[in-house]
């Protein structure tokens, strides 16, 4: 018995592993299946889990706010500036014929699962082909890039996140602007950027020094990450990525390693939206 | 024995949701505990190597389903070994011994975790080598040892049948 056991899921594994439709259907039917049930208990769970995270948050929340209020005043200094070069830039952005994250529109939905087990970077959403979400498109929160979306079924849909190994995004350093393009690895939350471009200044990228820095032209820890304006990207252009959370350079190794922590907290996702990009209004 | 066999199929279910809905939010460093192998292990040590097996390929199977990264077959696989090593070492036990859940648990939970990782890794699946997923898979084993107690308890009253001999 355990033989044939042993036969069978190895049978299965060589099957799926090179890519047989029959095992993608059934494991799209088996989704769809358990979607009402794990619907029905993910918001049956929720006043719960609001009432434990309520209680045993309550300290971070205080901070949270105070640090929210600070960051807040900061921001609307910060707009007011930008207010004034924003008007040029959507106005470079017509004459170029760049399309943007606004252009598309999207299809909210609600996170019902994470995957099954400890080695997969995935959450399931509760909307599929029947609300118009296909493989391929851009899924953001609020703030940011949360992942794409990678297998899709009737009802529901399963979004690869943007830290998972299976996942790279060009992305654009907001400082330096330099080029990048992200590389997860499993169990890391941080994602490490390769590929990049030079720096402004025609050296590879490096971080910045402690005094007399002059951020356009070299890295800094806790600067942005935008996803890059690329021709046929599977990305929009502008969607925040995450902040730059480590640099280390080994002695010896020619390139700095810079390591990103996402902006969007990707293990408590509840809502969020799949980008209908790229469709064909976004190109104008 | 129809009943025991319901019973058997909505445990699996009920596991299957609840690891990926409530236990989602329970993170403990990056792992959560992989309830359907503590099913399997139970059934392993009331039941026998063979009964775990046919449970641990069943229940794998229904995890393998929901997964999107690893091939069909990787989890079904490891439970079932896991089932069978277990159903075996239980058979060495002289006598049952109470409270022995949560180690069986964790003893299950570093085989399971260990051949889903070589297997996966021989496989094609992208970082299973890591130091990382070895600490994961032990913080994993830790929090089965911690859920076992429960899981067992539902276990046992699922596969429950006074008319039936023991064994699958």
């Amino acid at each position: 018995m355990l033989l044939l056991i042993v036969i069978s899921s190895l049978l299965l594994i060589t099957l799926d592993s090179r890519g047989n439709g029959l095992v993608d259907s059934f494991r799209s039917t088996s989704r769809d299946a358990i979607a009402p049930i794990r619907d029905g208990v993910e918001t049956a769970f929720d006043p719960l889990r609001n009432l434990a995270s309520g209680v045993t948050d309550y300290g971070d929340l205080k901070d949270q706010n105070v640090e929210l209020k600070r960051r807040l005043a900061k921001l609307e200094g910060k707009l007011t500036r930008n207010k004034a070069v924003g008007g040029k830039v959507s106005e470079l952005e017509r004459l170029l014929d760049l399309p943007t994250a606004e252009d598309a529109t999207g299809i909210a939905a609600r996170v019902v699962a994470t995957a099954a087990g400890n080695f997969e970077r995935t959450v399931e959403i509760n909307k599929g082909t029947g609300s118009g979400v296909f493989v391929g498109q851009p899924v953001v929160a609020g703030n940011g890039l949360v992942g794409k979306v990678t297998t899709v079924s009737a009802t529901t849909a399963t979004v690869t996140l943007v830290d998972a190994p299976a996942l790279g995004v060009g992305v654009r350093l907001a400082n330096t602007g330099a080029r990048c393009v992200t590389e997860a690895h499993t169990g890391d939350r941080d994602v490490l950027l390769t590929i990049c471009d030079r720096g402004p200044d025609d050296k590879p990228l490096h971080a910045c020094p402690e005094e007399n820095a002059i951020p356009d032209t070299c890295v800094t820890v806790g600067e942005l990450l935008f996803t890059a304006a690329v021709e046929d990207g599977a990305f929009p252009p502008d969607i925040a990525v995450g902040r730059v959370h480590r640099l280390t350079q080994a002695t010896g190794d020619l390139e700095m390693t810079i390591a990103v922590r996402p902006i969007v907290d990707l293990d408590d996702l509840t809502y969020v939206k799949v980008l209908r990009w790229p469709e064909p209004k976004a190109t104008k | 024995m129809v009943l025991r066999r319901v019973r058997l199929v909505l445990l699996v279910v009920t596991l299957v949701v609840l690891e990926n809905t409530v236990f989602r939010h329970l993170r403990v460093f990056d792992a959560i505990p992989s309830l359907c192998l503590i099913a399997t292990i139970a059934v392993a040590y009331e039941e026998g190597p063979q009964a775990g097996a046919i449970f641990g390929f069943t229940s794998g199977f229904a995890i393998d389903m929901l997964l999107s990264g690893t091939p069909v077959g990787l989890s079904a696989l490891s439970f079932a070994l896991t089932g069978y090593t277990l159903g075996v070492l239980q058979g060495g036990l002289v006598r049952e011994v109470r409270g022995i859940s949560p180690l069986l648990a964790f003893v299950g939970g570093i085989l399971g975790g260990t051949i889903f990782l070589v297997v996966g890794g021989i496989s094609g699946v992208d970082g299973f080598f890591s130091l990382k997923q070895v600490l994961v898979v032990i913080t994993a084993a830790v929090y089965d040892g911690v859920v076992a107690a429960p899981v067992f308890k539902f276990t046992r009253w699922a596969n429950h049948d006074p008319d039936r001999a023991r064994g699958w």
